[in-house]
């Protein structure tokens, strides 16, 4: 007969042995449950990815969160003809109702809204769109790279209405250029204080006779007419993983973990600091919690304040989810450069792009509107654009036949205004699919952004009839609030902790050692692309950051 | 070499495969026969068959937008299905003939006065104006994009039309959501045009 045995049929020695294993299990779970990492980027965006970039190579070790998984382009994409998708390229029907950049192509890159939820009021529509893998929204952006001037951080004292930025252009001059630099900005220097010049690959390219017609036109009125200023990337691409994220693993200090969403930030209940995070593992809904030193939230402007307000932390202010604003987009014109038709351009005419920075309420005021709007002009000499011409069957393919190549158009980039209204608010009633809270969004245009875009087609259709462009196409109407993806200001940064959530450098008030670096913090729109001023803000506020850790302030 | 090592090893063999359309029809189910009739005229009225392309009919057009539409969200079901009443109304009214057998210069009586260009995601707001406009740009892509439309080109010896960067689904976990999900998403706004 062997040694007696416990109602688990184990021996003595055995329960003895388990006891030990487990106490010594305990021990390592509260050891790995105590280690504290240095920072936690929350976001592997472009500001995510720069933060992680500028602390490793400062000898800072940094963790980062994506919600999404690891993209693999080899794995997830190939071209293929439009026959053979399903859909005839229409795309599942009302798969993306929100998302009128979807196509068949690429409606998987985009969050089902089925997934990840919000409500907005029937009467005011919001557009959010959202991608959910390593690299965020960085790997599809539009890469139109612009600086941001005093007439947007100080546009308070321009024309009333809002609040300045707490910083001015002097401030983040010095950012800006190693920003260019990394992103490889191709521009033309051109020496508008609207427009500040940076640190361009100069495009020396000669413009097209068409666009000289138009740049000519464009002066008679005193409106800018320029070279585009875009990001050539590397490799294709311009994106967080490829220009920043590799820098960082070359530092063999960064940790990156795809697929966790934080639901929570919390807090040290002694200190009052953020110490760390609860996430869930999108697969198998496994919670976990990492410490922190410091948290870094860049996890995009919306659902960077879905995470404060769902962990209700940084609101001392009551600023925190209000004065959502973007850019209009979507009004424009389509003209037909006459002597294009036909087959009968000649070479140099047609051909390039171009951009108007804002021309508007700078020395003088425009009525009907505050702020201004930059146009994107494009020459187009490929094919014309069926929509725009109101024929059909063979009488139609005749006029695409003739007009093909001829095809001249703009749209507009229209700063919105920041109202208090404008605002989002939890909703714990519904939740997304891993149970957290989701937004209400509250947010609509007012006659300021109507008059500006009449006053945008009026000024673009004088300047295509100086011209001498057909005009065929005059559309007023702009798309619904969010469809620029340049959502920004529901954490807005301030001198004063009773307007703001975080201060000039990107730091919360309530919480020395939680930084914000998306677009949240932006206290107005301007027309601007907001990536490259995004980036300038978190070089500083990184550098600031570790600075302050050095001191030992945070 | 184990046998799960031997797997992994393994490639796929090249087996070319066809699209059903080479094949099969699609059954149509979700128009009345009056509308599908309507559809139909309206598809070979606005896209014929050109020298060396298909017209609509020939490429599937009306089967395809009588399955697209039957899976479509309500007020684009409504959309189709008011306007080609109305088609076939206007018809009736000025020739006291059914749409579905208007010659060209009576469907055109009652088609023209409806186009007017667009742009973006910006189609006319009008009723039967928004309806024809729509209607013609689907009409279009469904022919442009069909397969037949491909064996066409390939035909003539142009380059495969239409080939673009297809994202297949990412790493979805869909399970979470189908399984987990209780979230329901907002209705579809009214400006979602496609």
């Amino acid at each position: 007969m062997g040694e007696p045995r416990d109602g688990s049929g184990h021996t003595h020695h055995e329960a003895e042995a388990l006891l030990r294993h487990f106490a010594s299990q305990k021990e390592s779970r509260e050891s790995m449950a105590q280690k504290k990492v240095d920072v936690l980027i929350i976001g592997s965006g472009h500001t995510g990815g720069l933060a992680a970039k500028i602390l490793t190579e400062k000898g800072i070790s940094c963790t980062m969160l994506d919600a999404g998984p690891m993209l693999n382009f080899e794995k997830y994409r190939e071209l293929k003809p439009v026959h053979e998708l399903p859909y005839r390229g229409f795309d599942a029907p009302g798969r993306l109702p929100h998302v009128f950049q979807s196509s068949e192509f690429n409606a998987n890159q985009w969050v089902d809204e089925k997934v990840v939820p919000y409500y907005h009021p029937p009467e005011q529509p919001y557009n959010w769109v959202r991608v959910r893998s390593v690299g965020g929204r960085s790997p599809f952006w539009g890469r139109q790279s612009f600086r941001h001037s005093d007439y947007e951080f100080k546009s308070k004292d321009h024309d009333g209405f809002g609040e300045n930025w707490p910083i001015s252009y002097k401030d983040l001059e010095p950012y800006y250029s190693p920003v260019e630099a990394l992103f490889r900005v191709t521009g033309h220097t051109d020496g508008l204080s609207q427009y500040p010049d940076g640190n361009f690959i100069e495009d020396k390219s000669p413009w097209s006779d068409a666009m000289q017609r138009f740049v000519d036109s464009g002066k008679k009125l005193g409106v800018p007419v320029t070279k585009p200023r875009s990001s050539l990337g590397k490799d294709g691409m311009a994106a967080s993983i490829n220009l920043f994220l590799p820098d960082a693993v070359a530092t063999g200090k960064l940790t990156t973990i795809p697929n966790a969403i934080v639901r929570q930030v919390t807090m040290d209940k002694k200190t009052g600091l953020a110490d760390g995070v609860i996430f869930i593992d999108r697969h198998s809904h496994r919670e976990m919690v990492l410490k922190a030193r410091v948290v870094i939230v860049a996890a995009g402007t919306l659902e960077t304040t879905r995470l404060l307000m769902a962990s209700e932390i940084c609101n001392s202010s009551g600023a925190l989810g209000h004065y959502l604003t973007d850019q209009i987009y979507g009004a424009g014109i389509i003209c037909s450069v006459p002597e294009a038709r036909d087959g009968k351009a000649a070479h140099g005419l047609m051909g390039g792009g171009a951009l108007i920075p804002r021309f508007r309420n700078l020395e003088t005021k425009t009525n009907g509107f505050l702020r201004g709007y930059a146009v994107n002009v494009s020459c187009n000499n490929g094919p014309f654009d069926a929509r725009a011409l109101p024929f059909y069957g063979k009488e139609l393919e005749q006029k695409l036949q003739s007009y093909n190549g001829s095809g001249f158009s703009t749209n507009i980039m229209g700063e919105t205004l920041g109202h208090y209204e404008n605002h989002v608010s939890l909703n714990k009633q519904v939740v997304d699919a891993w149970g957290m809270p989701t937004l209400n969004i509250y947010t609509k245009y007012t006659d300021n952004e109507t008059n500006m875009a009449k006053d945008y087609i009026d000024t673009m259709a004088a300047m295509a009839e100086a011209a001498g462009f057909d005009i065929l196409i005059k559309n007023y109407e702009f798309n619904p609030p969010g469809y620029s993806i340049h959502e920004q200001g529901t954490a807005r940064m301030s001198d004063d902790p009773k307007k703001g959530v975080v201060n000039k450098w990107n730091q919360s008030y309530d919480m020395k050692n939680l930084f914000i670096t998306d677009a949240s913090v932006f206290v107005s729109a301007g027309w601007q692309n907001p990536t490259i001023t995004m980036c300038a803000l978190t070089m500083r506020a990184s550098e600031y950051l570790a600075e302050e850790m050095r001191k030992g302030n945070v | 070499m184990s046998r799960v090592e031997a797997m992994a090893r393994f490639h796929t063999p090249n087996i070319p495969v066809s699209q059903p359309d080479a094949v099969a029809m699609t059954d149509v189910s979700y128009f009345t026969p009056l509308r599908y009739a309507t559809l139909v005229h309206l598809c070979e009225i606005m896209m014929p068959a050109g020298d060396d392309y298909p017209s609509a009919s020939k490429a599937g057009t009306p089967e395809f937008l009588d399955f697209y539409l039957g899976a479509s969200p309500d007020d684009h079901q409504a959309l189709y299905n008011n306007g080609l009443d109305q088609l076939n109304a206007d018809s009736m009214k000025q020739f006291n003939i059914p749409f579905a057998k208007a010659d060209a210069k009576q469907a055109d009586a009652v088609i023209r006065p409806h186009l007017k260009g667009w742009m973006n995601d910006h189609p006319p707001r009008e009723g039967q104006v928004r309806f024809i406009n729509l209607a013609h740009r689907d009409i279009r892509t469904a022919t442009i994009n069909s397969p037949a439309w491909a064996i066409a080109a390939e035909a003539v010896g142009e380059r495969t039309p239409g080939v673009g960067l297809y994202w297949h689904p990412i790493d979805p976990g869909i399970q979470t959501w189908v399984n987990r999900g209780m979230a329901q998403a907002t209705p579809t706004t009214k400006q979602k045009h496609s």
